[in-house]
């Protein structure tokens, strides 16, 4: 039963994705950034579903059972005060230049606003590099839920398969409006399923009081396990939402600046309704389902609305985590295959792939081997995904200075601009390696992430390097601060 | 929007930030209604946030900066 609801929805959200093709103009514009019309609310569900990811979901709850509710103080609130003010800060501006100029990726930006190939190249390599990791928290999210769901019926391959697969199919044939109405309609069937979940396993349990009181007391208090220094260098995790390509092309496609402002003010509510609810199963979940180690543990949602709730709601559960995870897979996927049509492609082979026709197809024929790439991938991985998401989201956070010099700092140069993106590149790797397979890292045992030190460094050479060279051409300044 | 609005703001901002290090929240374990304590005051900072920038948005709404000018249109990427 649970399997087969779980099959049925996927059914239903190739049908919503294919829908949407019918509207499609045939344009690379309207493929790509669905003409730039998209309101408030589907702005606000696209943005939204887009950045929660297994990770928020499966993630959230394996890290609460295994390091308490105070993850909720990481990720959530932490998000709830950053990135909405990264949208008003640099996604209106973004969005701004992106339509005077008509750009449609991140690179064609930085390689107009600061002139440098160079530049443009490094940071598609760096951009692609972090994105990959995230891609592979969705499909193995995937594999995770469905195997959990099915009890090893279906094995973490084929849900892995299953997701990829549906996900291959509507973005490959709706482009961003498919996948800005499929993460609408998911993003709704998460946190609604979410809620209802919550409710009915915590009722289950005799009441939110009843069930928390029986929880180990150290997992509902910061204690030892989340330092200050700790809870202060996660506030600059969410920074990565403005280097994002994924959020960077949702951001384009708004109809006007006014479609930001919803967005912006419902964000913070929208986490408090999702992670929640994750993060208390997580510690409730720690006393229903004890002794799960490792990766194991971000099946914990999973399994406690397997012991709690009834078949059926059980699967349409399961599907509403489904939903997270596709809602983010799509963006990601599309905006890697624009960023290779437009930046790679587009370049490098001049008029073959000039013309809109040829480069939706070819968009589409890389969103189908990306898919199957990342899914071979997810065959061989064996990781958290809450330390996969952080690597990922650390690296996209020391970009941030970028976008920033970019839009209000006329003085910065390209060379500082590359300079900055090499630095955290390095420091990156260095943090990469030296952290190996401890969860806890910490620099130098301070309690600071890594990125408390990528993301000052990134900031500095930006701007050592930009005062100590030449300044830019006032007639390219001009283009873009006029 | 009006230059003390928006320093204003920007202050409340602030105020949230450094709000969100509530290391006195975590040591000892309280309750507020069912949940505990540290868990609520950061439930509390997400609705906190949504009304700072409801009133960031209301105010550049109400100060007609959030209108955009049109376009050149010039220079395709």
């Amino acid at each position: 039963m649970t399997v087969a609801v779980v099959l049925a929805y996927l059914a239903l959200v190739l049908v919503v994705g294919v829908t949407s093709q019918r509207w499609l103009k045939g344009t690379g514009e309207d493929y790509f950034l669905a003409s730039r019309s998209i309101g408030p609310f589907l702005l606000l569900m696209s943005l939204f579903g887009t950045h929660m990811t297994a990770f928020s979901l499966l993630g959230a709850s394996g890290e609460s059972y295994r390091t308490g509710v105070g993850v909720f103080s990481l990720m959530a609130s932490s998000s709830a005060l950053v990135v909405p003010a990264v949208f008003l800060g640099v996604g209106v501006r973004l969005w701004e230049v992106g339509k005077r100029h008509g750009f449609v990726t991140q690179i064609q930006f930085f390689r107009q606003r600061w002139g440098s190939d160079a530049l443009a190249l490094v940071l598609f390599v760096a951009l692609v590099a972090l994105l990959v990791p995230y891609l592979l928290i969705g499909v193995l999210g995937g594999g995770v839920t469905l195997e959990e769901i099915s009890g090893g019926a279906l094995p973490r391959w084929l849900g892995s398969l299953l997701v990829a697969g549906v996900v291959t199919v509507y973005v490959s044939t709706g482009g961003l409006r498919g996948t800005a109405w499929a993460n609408t309609f998911q993003t709704l069937v998460f946190m609604t399923l979410g809620a209802a979940a919550f409710v009915w396993i915590v009722r289950d349990l005799g009441g939110l009081g009843t069930a928390l009181r029986a929880v180990d007391p150290s997992l509902l208090v910061h204690g030892e396990r989340i330092p200050a220094a700790r809870l202060l260098s996660y506030t600059l995790i969410p920074l990565s939402v403005g280097m994002f390509p994924h959020i960077f092309m949702h951001w384009l496609t708004a109809r006007s600046r006014e479609t930001f402002r919803l967005p912006a003010v419902a964000y913070p509510l929208c986490i408090a309704i999702v992670w929640v609810p994750s993060v208390l199963l997580g510690v409730l979940g720690s006393v229903s389902i004890p002794g799960l180690a490792g990766p194991a543990a971000n099946g914990v949602l999973v399994r406690m609305i397997d012991a709690h709730a009834p078949e059926l709601l059980g699967g349409l559960l399961a599907a509403g985590v489904c939903a997270a995870i596709m809602s983010s897979l799509d963006s990601q996927v599309l905006s890697l295959a624009t960023l290779f049509t437009h930046d790679v492609a587009g370049r490098h082979r001049g008029s073959a792939v000039g013309d809109d026709a040829r480069r939706v197809r070819l968009g589409r024929a890389f969103v189908v081997g990306i898919l199957a790439l990342v899914f071979g991938l997810s065959l061989v991985a064996e990781t958290s995904i809450f330390r996969l998401g952080i690597w990922s989201f650390t690296g996209f956070a020391a970009l941030f200075p970028l976008p920033v010099a970019a839009l209000y700092w006329r003085r910065s140069t390209a060379a500082g601009a590359l300079a900055s993106v090499v630095v955290a590149a390095l420091l990156w790797a260095l943090f990469f390696v030296v952290a190996g397979d401890d969860p806890g890292y910490s620099v130098a045992g301070t309690g600071l992430l890594p990125v408390a030190v990528i993301l000052p460094a990134s900031a500095l050479t930006l701007v050592v390097v930009s005062l100590v060279t030449r300044p830019p051409a006032a007639e390219r300044v001009e283009r873009f601060f006029s | 929007m009006g230059r003390r609005a928006g320093v204003g703001l920007t202050v409340a901002w602030v105020v949230l930030y450094l709000a969100h290090n509530d290391f006195w929240n975590w040591r000892t374990l309280s309750w507020v209604g069912p949940l505990p304590a540290g868990l609520a005051w950061h439930v509390g900072l997400c609705l906190a946030a949504s009304a700072v920038f409801w009133l960031f948005t209301r105010s550049r709404r109400s100060s007609g900066s959030g209108r955009l000018a049109a376009p050149p249109g010039e220079e395709r990427g």
